[in-house]
């Protein structure tokens, strides 16, 4: 008989915030999904604001809740985060992503193999509260002795979980799915903990008996039917004939009940730690040829991207380290702007380094390794051409046009050319460096182009008609500059000014543009009192040396008596 | 004298455009010094006649136009595909061919668009002062040519046509004012300075971003360009305009003459009624005259008392006076036609309780019964149109309203429009999404009491629901949504409202599809057609008459009882004792619980006291405190005095206190001095604008003109506050006349035939006060058998059966109807199939009748397999049997592999035990399913629970002596906020033996607003007060203990967890 323990971490996600903050622990705590906090179009959250306007179109509902916001101020997860800020105003919240959790957790399940080779991750979704479970399955069988007997092994457990600040509920039985059982729905102490419950072996049958069938792990519409038909605790179902009830729901309840109840067996399918891919080239004689490392080089990348592949993933970020025979370390790190596992792409962001590289004596080793992976499934592009041509231009007939651009819809990847060549670009001249202007809808100048050194490649640059339409010069001032000793001629314009150590004699003018200040952004609010409405009168103006200015008049930093003048661009 | 006249102008009735009311609009411009203004609204006349009334009190002319923004095709049409004009109509007739023109624009397009094309504005341009919009800069080559075109064939439609030139501070305002005044040479297109207003100041300009955003769905951080660059679109004054086209004062100047061209102006509009004849037919007058005499012969059959004739002569005198005949023939024509189908109707209204239309038999009250004055409602110095509403059984009011459409043609009658305003709930929803609030957010913001206004309160409000409302952002949001309240939203239609014209309807004002199919109405709202003295007639649904006649019919299938409206027996001294009792649930208009307390103390004996009884308990005479006056004089405990000999007339018939609408009114005219007229603006500025300005100069003219006539203050200020009150929601006599006669013929039903009454009553839902429960409970208290939903007895209504060891008697048969979810064709699928032969099992149902399983599940969990034997758990145990992969019709056709396939199932079901269901849980079912329980209350399932924390039920409260302290607990039923109850918030409750009233003062509900909002199951302490019968808890304690009843089906298992199902209980809030 196989002995299997299951652990259930019921706030993983807040008893992990709590280890990071220890003072946290004594405060009303809750995560919401970070999923549900960004969606695509408004999606940031303004963390000025304290959380209160996450922009989302959906509700955001509360995932965890801490003990001392269950207990002591009834916020349970599922709740509208409204609600719970309504019952206690200063909680504090924190957005989470679901994935960060998982690899939490994984790197519990590596940590839990102190006390069996076989452990498996659990994690499964509340469909009735939309909560996800954390938890862990260890396959036991055979290693309780090496811990003494089952109950010191599984005070061991608990005790060092817990010393890591985990809240744990356990249970060892027989299956997994009696373990999972009476872990989550057992009885539980004031402490709201189980202490471990220990099924003795062939007992599996009267300890679920007194549960509620929701400990079988069913669907919530399967829980409903059976409730109503009267069936709320597993015992209602061990006299009703398994046919007639698998004629009247489905096979899952009578697989689940059977599996529970070790009449069926339950695939235990154990999680393997991952390894950081490396790859390690020793040389008996160093080498200090530049052609020869490079081939090293490629050999050592070949293997390593079949070790990718393997794994389904692709590089962002790999270093090479290269040791030098008199004791010193030459390292070079790349980094690509999407996942790649195209050699000849890393070689040519390699080479920049490689090929200014200091040999002297020569290396005796070479040390290959990702410092960020991510996932990158195996794709097929078109049966005739081959992985990484799209965007070349070779491209020609319309169905492979069709295909590529099918492509793009699906996986977002998009000018993979223009892609490498930013890559090769921000190896060479530093990743902050390479930019992407940005039209953003506003009538504030300074506010229409936005420089960003992410890289959107789904959005392909493209301006807007709009954009052409105002007669702004291309070029602004990084910020406006007061300009000095202005004296008002006639119409309030400007005659002369003083700016940048010279005066200027304005010949000509046009204008005023009249823009209104974004009234919205907190920089710009005005007590509501006053009526009055704050814009900038933009001006173009020529001096006497035909040299043309933008110049502006704000009237929100200008008080009653003095008018403030700006200059913000120069034509030509 | 300013030069300078704005001729574009848009309000907030080109929806999502403008950011300013008409009357806005006009106030600035008269504070401007402008002697006209014009008002342009997107291809609509909706604000004309707001903005008309605003100048004509403000004594400016008002210019009545239309912007027209052109969709260039029809194959694709879209407003703003083609080229914009503004358009002037200098006479009537060009008036009448520009509404006809937007009446044939918005005939082709769905509701709340209008497609028109160049060609269309080119046919009704006789006679229109047109100007042309100018293009976006790159479009202007263009544009000069179709301008060209365009004012050539204006010219030869004789028209007049210009060019619109705006300063809009883009930058290249100058360059573009030369292009343009040579594009107008090149046309023959007079240049013309406008401003392109969109509001009355620049300070809307955040209002104007925020509707702009709303009408683009956008969040206003990434509305951009969308917005105006700047907030110059308001406006301005002559001075300004004069300076801003300083280089083309011509164009200034022009504008002046276009208005003084414009001579039109909305009183102008010449309007018909239909004569209503019929060939051979010389007058209407004759026509009624006829026809009234007649109907008086047959309703005194033994002669017409002189009284009555020299009421029918004079009344005849005054409409033929007035011209008001066709307007009768016309309500008596719609009443005999309703009559003819069989549909109950009964008339309501100002002239609809005359002795006319008592013979004409448009209403059934007899005006000897109560002694009305024609004469208050017609009078001949208001020349106002008389207002008759008819209600009709609200469902099959549509018949009638397609007949109305039938006879008179869409080109002559049409729907009322109404306006839909933002109130506080979809102001707050829209602007927090255009700040980018997350939907909970939004959804707890939507959830405060926006009725009290954004005052100092709704920040506490904020803070309380876990928001800060220091924090910019939201501040922005609730002053915003402070502007937007008020604002139109859209155009509907007005419930029943119809205009009926002689000429052309849609040459008087543009008609749109509604919404609804074969609906059309119009543009304007009640308030228009009032000001400008156009008829209309009502034609309203009203449910208690889909009751009474639902009753009538039972009473004549059941019992062979045949009766109608008019033949219930009158003044039944029966009917009065159960009154006097207030066991009035389910009566009409008398079943609030207002009206239950009012009742005991009024006691009614006789029709007028319930006249006096529908009318006492409304927000007029209880917010002028006259009430408690009424009763005590009533009662003999004040001696009945009146203020003065001439008010005794007015005031006669209640005891010196003012309980009708025009009781008030009077008033005002007799003790104040007000013209009539006067009397009648005052009700109007209440009810309509609620400027405050207007109401303070008239209650200052009322309270010292009543003063200065020897009155007493506080009486002539509680006559104020009396028609404060019944701006809102006042009753004229005749109205509440109307509805006294349905109240005593519902309790007449209530009172002799309480089956049939419940019956009538729960297939009329959803109707009145009290949902199904209230209405069954009541009914069995009166010795109704009630039985529950069966599939082998029940129709889709609920029906009558003979009752066990019957006399006579019937028992209630409820109906598939009460059943949640369960649609009312598959209803008739069962009846239909069952015919004679009832349903065996299960199977046999599915098989005979084809339902999916998902109903029988539904038909289960109702408990309504009972006469196969079956309970709700092995009902549907059966029904998970059923092969999901077979038809019916397959299983029919392959006989014995069914009768195999049955037997094999119920071999194993027969032999399975399943979990027995006990009563709670049953009860906990019957309330999801049904909303109601025939096997208990749940509060008697609780009792055991509730005694032990010395929890009294209604029954006992009876014991309890006044001001003791006393707990209850109960369901909550009602949930009641009156205006006039400042803050007291009413709550009733219902325990298994009764209800129970609590009474909220303010700040007992402040510290317990969670509970008294969202319980459904409260326990309350506090202290007991009894008035008479009536018996009220005044709380100081709520608990929300709504857990129990999510609990109940765990009732007796020890340590269970609750799950989460929720036990359903709907009550009435706030209404």
């Amino acid at each position: 008989m196989r002995r299997i323990i299951s652990l259930w971490f019921p706030r993983f996600a807040t008893d992990r915030i709590s280890q990071r903050h220890p003072g946290w622990r004594s405060e009303p705590l809750v995560t919401v999904r970070h999923d549900d906090v960004v969606k695509k179009k408004l999606g940031h959250v303004n963390r000025s604001l304290g959380m209160n306007f996450i922009r989302t179109e959906f509700s955001v509902r509360v995932a965890e809740a801490n003990k001392v916001a269950e207990f002591g101020k009834g916020i349970t997860s599922g709740l509208l985060l409204t609600d719970a800020r309504a019952r206690f105003p200063k909680l504090r919240v924190v957005s989470i992503e679901d994935y960060i959790n998982i690899a939490a957790l994984t790197e519990l399940a590596n940590w839990c193999d102190q006390w069996t080779p076989r452990v498996s991750l659990d994690v499964q979704k509340d469909m009735v509260l939309g909560k996800i479970n954390y938890g862990l399955w260890l396959d036991i069988t055979g290693c309780a002795h090496l811990f003494g007997n089952e109950i010191t092994l599984m005070k061991d457990i608990l005790k060092r979980l817990e010393n890591l600040g985990f809240e744990v509920c356990a249970a060892l039985a027989d299956t997994q799915g009696a373990a999972w059982a009476v872990a989550h729905y057992g009885e539980k102490d004031e402490k709201g903990s189980n202490c471990g419950k220990i099924i003795e072996s062939g007992e599996v049958r009267a300890a679920l008996s007194t549960l509620s069938i929701q400990a079988l792990r069913l669907s919530p519409e399967d829980i409903k039917g059976l409730n109503n038909l009267g069936f709320q605790e597993i015992k209602d179902l061990y006299n009703i004939p398994r046919n007639a009830l698998a004629q009247r729901f489905n096979q899952n309840i009578v697989c689940s009940l059977d599996k529970a109840l070790g009449l069926q067996n339950e695939l235990f399918l154990p999680h393997r730690p991952t390894r950081k891919s490396r790859v390690q080239k020793n040389f008996d004689n160093p080498i200090s040829n530049r052609s020869s490392i490079i081939t090293a080089v490629r050999w050592m990348l070949g293997k390593l991207l079949h070790l990718l592949e393997l794994q389904e993933k692709g590089v962002r970020n790999l270093e090479l380290s290269l040791y030098r025979v008199e004791g010193k370390v030459e390292r070079i790190e790349v980094m690509a702007s999407y996942p790649v596992r195209d050699a000849s792409h890393l070689i040519k962001l390699l080479r920049n380094d490689l090929d200014e590289l200091n040999i002297s004596f020569g290396f005796d080793s070479m040390v290959l390794a990702t410092i960020w992976t991510q996932h990158l499934a195996p794709i097929q592009l078109f049966l005739n051409s081959e992985i990484g041509s799209i965007g070349s231009a070779d491209i020609s007939s319309s169905t492979e046009r069709v295909a590529k651009e099918e492509y793009v819809k699906k996986t977002g990847i998009v000018e993979e050319k223009l892609a490498r060549l930013i890559d090769r670009l921000r190896n060479k001249l530093g990743f902050k460096t390479v930019y992407c202007p940005k039209i953003f809808a506003s009538y504030l100048p300074e506010r229409t182009v936005l420089c960003s050194t992410k890289f959107d490649f789904i959005t392909s640059v493209k301006f807007d008609c709009e954009f052409y339409k105002r007669r702004h010069p291309l070029r602004l001032l990084p910020s406006p500059e007061e300009i000095k000793k202005v004296i008002i001629g006639t119409d309030s314009i400007p005659k002369t000014f003083y700016w940048r150590g010279r005066t200027h004699y304005i010949m000509k003018f046009d204008g005023p543009e009249r823009i209104c200040n974004e009234w919205w952004r907190a920089e710009y609010v005005v007590p509501s009192s006053s009526k009055k409405y704050s814009f900038r009168d933009y001006y173009r103006i020529e001096n006497d040396q035909g040299m043309r200015f933008w110049v502006y008049q704000d009237s929100f930093q200008a008080s009653d008596s003095t008018s403030v003048w700006k200059l913000h661009g120069i034509f030509g | 004298m300013s030069t300078y006249i704005e001729l574009q102008v848009i309000s907030n009735y080109s929806f999502l455009r403008g950011a300013s009311h008409p009357y806005e609009l006009i106030d600035q411009a008269s504070s401007l010094g402008y002697s006209a203004i014009a008002l342009t609204d997107r291809n609509t006349l909706a604000g004309i006649v707001k903005a008309h009334i605003a100048a004509r009190e403000k004594n400016i002319r008002l210019i009545p136009g239309v912007r027209l923004d052109l969709s260039n095709n029809l194959k694709f049409p879209n407003e703003h595909s083609g080229p914009s004009f503004l358009s002037f109509p200098t006479d009537q007739f060009a008036y009448n061919r520009l509404s006809k023109l937007l009446t044939v624009g918005k005939r082709r397009a769905p509701k709340g668009k209008c497609w028109i094309t160049l060609e269309d504005l080119l046919e009704h341009a006789r006679g229109q002062i047109i100007i042309a919009l100018p293009p976006e800069p790159h479009e202007e080559k263009k544009f000069s040519k179709m301008l060209q075109a365009f004012s050539s064939s204006a010219r030869a439609a004789c028209a007049s046509c210009y060019l619109a030139a705006q300063y809009l501070y883009r930058g290249d305002d100058e360059s573009r004012l030369t292009r343009l005044e040579s594009i107008a040479q090149i046309c023959g297109t007079p240049l013309v300075a406008t401003n392109d207003v969109h509001a009355h100041d620049p300070s809307r300009r955040a209002l104007q971003d925020v509707l702009t955003c709303i009408r683009e769905v956008c969040v206003i951080d990434h509305a951009g360009w969308r917005l105006h660059a700047n907030a110059e679109r308001y406006l301005k004054s002559n001075a300004e305009m004069s300076r801003l086209f300083r280089r083309h004062l011509h164009a200034v100047i022009r504008t002046w003459k276009i208005a003084q061209a414009c001579e039109f102006n909305l009183d102008q509009i010449i309007y018909q009624y239909p004569t209503e004849l019929k060939d051979g037919e010389c007058s209407a007058q004759i026509k009624l005259e006829k026809l009234a005499w007649q109907g008086a012969a047959l309703r005194w059959q033994k002669g017409v008392p002189s009284k009555v004739e020299s009421q029918i002569n004079y009344e005849l005198e005054l409409i033929d006076k007035l011209n008001y005949a066709s307007y009768f023939l016309t309500v008596f024509d719609i009443v005999s036609f309703a009559r003819e189908r069989g549909i109950l109707c009964q008339g309501r209204g100002s002239a609809a309780n005359s002795v006319v239309c008592y013979c004409l038999n448009i209403t059934a009250v007899d005006p000897n019964r109560i002694d009305l004055l024609f004469e208050r409602f017609v009078s001949a110095a208001r020349d106002e149109p008389p207002d008759i509403d008819v209600d009709f059984e609200h469902e099959r009011r549509e018949e009638v309203i397609q007949y109305i459409y039938e006879k008179y043609g869409r080109e002559h009658a049409g729907i009322t429009g109404s306006v839909v305003s933002y109130r506080g709930r979809s102001a707050v929803r829209e602007v927090g999404k255009v700040f980018g609030l997350s939907r909970d957010v939004i959804q707890a913001l939507a959830n405060l009491e926006w009725r009290r206004g954004v005052g100092g309160n709704i920040k506490s409000e904020i803070q309380e629901i876990g928001l800060d409302p220091t924090d910019h952002r939201l501040a922005l949001v609730l002053s915003l949504t402070g502007q937007l309240i008020g604002f139109p939203r859209h155009l509907s239609q007005h419930v029943g409202g119809f205009v009926i014209t002689k000429g052309s309807l849609s040459e008087i004002v543009p008609i749109m599809n509604a919404s609804m199919k074969h609906r059309t109405n119009i543009e304007w709202d009640k308030n228009d057609l009032d000001a400008l003295g156009i008829l209309k007639i009502d034609i309203l649904g009203l449910g208690i008459l889909s009751c009474i006649r639902r009753g009538i019919e039972l009473l004549a299938r059941e019992y062979g009882k045949k009766i109608t409206l008019q033949e219930v027996p009158a003044e039944d001294p029966e009917v009065y004792n159960m009154l006097c009792k207030a066991d009035t649930v389910g009566v009409f208009q008398i079943e609030s619980r207002a009206q239950m307390s009012m009742l005991p103390r009024l006691k009614p004996r006789n029709f007028y006291d319930l006249v006096i009884e529908v009318a006492i308990v409304r927000p007029g005479p209880i917010q002028g405190d006259m009430v408690h006056p009424y009763l005590k004089r009533r009662n003999g405990f004040d001696p009945i005095i009146f203020p003065s000999l001439e008010l005794e007339k007015v005031l006669g018939k209640t005891l010196g206190i003012p309980l009708f609408q025009e009781q008030a009114m009077k008033v005002a005219i007799v003790a104040a001095g007000f013209t009539p007229e006067d009397a009648d603006r005052l009700r109007r500025a209440m009810a309509t604008f609620r400027r405050t300005g207007l109401v303070h100069k008239l209650r200052d003219k009322m309270v010292n003109g009543m003063i200065a006539r020897g009155y007493d203050q506080v009486f002539a200020n509680r006559c104020f506050s009396q028609i404060e009150g019944f701006s809102d929601y006042g009753f004229p006599e005749s109205h509440a006349a109307s509805f006294a006669l349905l109240v005593y013929t519902s309790a007449w039903l209530k009172c002799h035939h309480p089956t049939v009454f419940a019956a009538a009553i729960l297939n009329s839902q959803p109707m009145g006060f009290y949902g199904p429960a209230q209405i069954i409970s009541d009914a069995r208290k009166h010795g109704v058998e009630v039985r529950s939903v069966d599939v082998n007895a029940s129709t889709w209504d609920c029906s009558l059966e003979i009752a066990e060891g019957s006399h006579g008697l019937r028992a209630l048969r409820l109906g598939f109807r009460q059943i949640k979810g369960f649609p009312e064709f598959e209803a008739a699928r069962i009846v239909a199939a069952r015919g004679e032969i009832t349903y065996s099992t299960i199977a046999d149902l599915w098989r005979r009748t084809g339902l999916k399983k998902a109903l029988l599940e539904r038909l289960a969990r109702a408990d309504a397999f009972c006469s196969m034997g079956l309970s709700r758990r092995r009902a549907a145990w059966d029904i998970r049997d059923l092969n999901n992969d077979s038809l019916p019709l397959f299983i029919a056709n392959n006989k014995s592999s069914r009768n195999q396939n049955i037997a094999s199932s119920s071999k194993w079901s027969s032999d399975i035990l399943l979990p027995h269901m006990n009563l709670a849980e049953e009860v906990v079912e019957d309330y999801d399913m049904l909303k109601l329980s025939l096997r208990c209350h749940p509060l008697q399932l609780l009792r055991a629970n509730l005694f032990e924390r010395n929890i009294k039920s209604s029954k006992q409260l009876s014991g309890e002596t006044p001001d003791s302290i006393v707990s209850v607990a109960g369901l909550v039923l009602v949930r009641q906020r009156p205006a006039t109850a400042k803050g007291v918030v009413f709550i009733t409750l219902e325990d298994e033996t009764g209800n129970i009233n609590l009474i909220v003062w303010g700040n007992v509900f402040e510290r317990y607003r969670h509970v008294a909002i969202g319980a459904r199951l409260i326990i309350c302490r506090g202290r007991l007060q009894r008035e008479g019968l009536v018996t009220h808890v005044i709380a100081n304690q709520l608990e929300d203990h709504s857990k129990y009843l999510d609990g109940l089906k765990h009732l007796g298992k020890k340590d269970q967890k609750i799950e989460l199902t929720t036990f359903n209980m709907s009550s009435r809030n706030f209404h």
